[in-house]
């Protein structure tokens, strides 16, 4: 019995004097932040990956194939987190527009024309096919909004003729779903609307100001007078997940959604973005020793997890995709402790692959490395957007 | 101690803690020899080519598993074994001493 007493108390005053000093075994490097000028080594290693990708088609059917098993929308969202990542490093080195903006233009290329020849379902999960939609002809505000926000991307860093007309079409839909709405949204799956989507649709037509010279800010700033009025969830303060085309909740705040709808929010309504950011931060960031991750639910708010949550981690409550998306959010917002600790917990936890200059996580998948690199590099596409457009 | 004291040793005694860590990372490296480290895609529920679902999540889960042990605990039990160790070693030499003459 004294035995196991003082083998218990040698592990405690152990554990006390190993566990804080953990944090030293996953040094991260502040130069990885993207409030650093240029390009940083961890951004181009993990660019370098995506870029050698979309240049060898087998490897990336193989890639693809792997997340589309689980979900087709990963594989479009990688494309969005490439195209957008990309635009960002030539905007930060223009020199790397030679290797890089071709690379954007084959994904876009590629997208319109699987959309094009199998529909916006292509992108989709299985259960968008399963039910009328409510506004007809059906579409996709899921589809709609990344496309525009790539095409715009692409053409704030230049316009080639390919991708003006077909930027302002997307544009023109995705204006007129909203506002055909009865509560100015619309939906991505059978009377399923995703706040996430209608975030990333706004920073396009956003985006659209600043390469066409139009105005969307009243469309805008209703909208976020409606956020605000109906889709806040009372305890939290946080925007909810999804909801029924009549505006009618369907699920609460979840994190997946949170940080990506913050970022993208940033270039619509600043103030409403970094609120929202805050309050995510309060209700889902996790912070042990040094090493953060976010989790996918608020503590007042808990939900069923799902295919967006990915694997949460029983006990910690450590959601991979709100600890993914995490970063986007804390990049936008300048957060550099969250963002260094949601890094260390990204060397000690999703083990870091690094071969010829490349560098993937293995605990990761294409479209979490693609917003990796995203979260590595955004600032100057919506610096430059801010600066062309009504605000 | 010899290779069979230190193999008998109680599971708690520092020989015993070093029983277990040694245990762990060979579990550990083990996992890491079979390729257990692609399989952590499936914490992003992403499964490796070539592999069924259960066997990739069983091997993904083990890995990310004792990767946490092997991180976290080994270093932990090691010390702990050293700490006990100098601890017994400080205590017998301090009870073997002569006692002062008067």
């Amino acid at each position: 019995m004294r035995r196991v007493r003082d083998g218990l108390l040698f592990l405690l005053l152990a554990a006390a004097l190993w566990i804080p000093c953990l944090r030293f075994a996953f040094p991260v490097d502040p130069a990885s932040l993207p409030s650093a000028p240029g390009v940083s080594t961890f951004a181009r290693a993990l660019a370098n990956r995506h870029l050698a990708l979309w240049s060898d088609p087998a490897s990336r059917a193989r890639e693809l194939d792997r997340m589309r098993g689980s979900n087709a929308e990963w594989d479009f969202m990688g494309r969005t987190y490439l195209v957008l990542a990309i635009v960002n490093m030539v905007l930060r080195e223009p020199a790397l527009a030679t290797r890089a903006l071709p690379v954007v233009d084959t994904i876009l290329t590629e997208t319109l024309a699987l959309e094009e020849r199998h529909g916006f379902y292509h992108f989709s999960m299985a259960y968008a096919r399963g039910a009328p939609y409510r506004a007809q002809p059906p579409r996709s505000l899921f589809v709609d909004g990344e496309i525009a926000l790539m095409l715009g991307a692409r053409l704030v860093v230049g316009d080639d003729g390919r991708w003006r007309a077909r930027f302002d079409e997307r544009v023109m839909q995705v204006t007129e779903r909203l506002t055909r709405g009865p509560t100015l949204c619309a939906e991505s799956y059978p009377d399923e609307c995703w706040t996430f989507d209608h975030a990333t649709a706004l920073a396009a037509l956003r985006v659209a100001d600043a390469v066409f010279g139009t105005d969307h800010s009243e469309l805008c700033t209703r909208w976020v007078a409606m956020a605000r009025r109906t889709l806040v969830e009372a305890k939290t303060g946080l925007l909810i997940s999804e909801f029924h085309y009549d505006g009618t909740p369907l699920d609460g705040p979840e994190g997946s959604s949170l940080w990506m709808a913050a970022h993208a929010l940033a270039l619509v309504d600043p103030e409403f973005a970094r609120e929202q950011y805050e309050r995510a931060r309060a209700n889902l960031r996790v912070s042990i020793f040094g090493f953060d991750f976010a989790r996918e639910w608020p503590a007042e708010c808990p939900g069923t997890n799902d295919i967006d949550s990915g694997l949460v981690i029983p006990l910690l409550g450590a959601s991979p995709a709100s600890s993914g998306l995490a970063f986007l959010a804390a990049s936008t917002f300048g957060d550099h402790e969250f963002h260094l600790g949601l890094l260390r917990s990204l060397e000690f936890a999703a083990f870091p692959q690094r071969t010829d200059g490349t560098l993937s996580y293995a605990a990761s998948n294409q479209v979490g490395d693609a917003a990796l690199l995203y979260s590595a590099v955004l600032g100057p596409l919506w610096d430059a957007v801010r600066k062309r457009s009504w605000r | 101690m010899k290779f069979h004291e230190w193999r008998r040793a109680p599971h708690f005694s520092p020989a015993g803690f070093l029983r277990w860590a040694l245990f762990w990372s060979l579990l550990h490296g083990a996992l890491a020899l079979a390729g257990a480290r692609r399989c952590t895609s499936v914490l992003a529920l992403t499964y490796p080519e070539g592999m069924g679902k259960d066997l990739a999540a069983m091997l993904g889960l083990g890995y990310v598993l004792t990767h946490i042990v092997f991180v976290v605990f080994v270093p932990t039990l090691v010390l702990a074994a050293s700490l006990w160790a100098a601890w017994m070693r400080f205590r017998r030499n301090r009870a073997a001493r002569p006692e002062a003459a008067p």
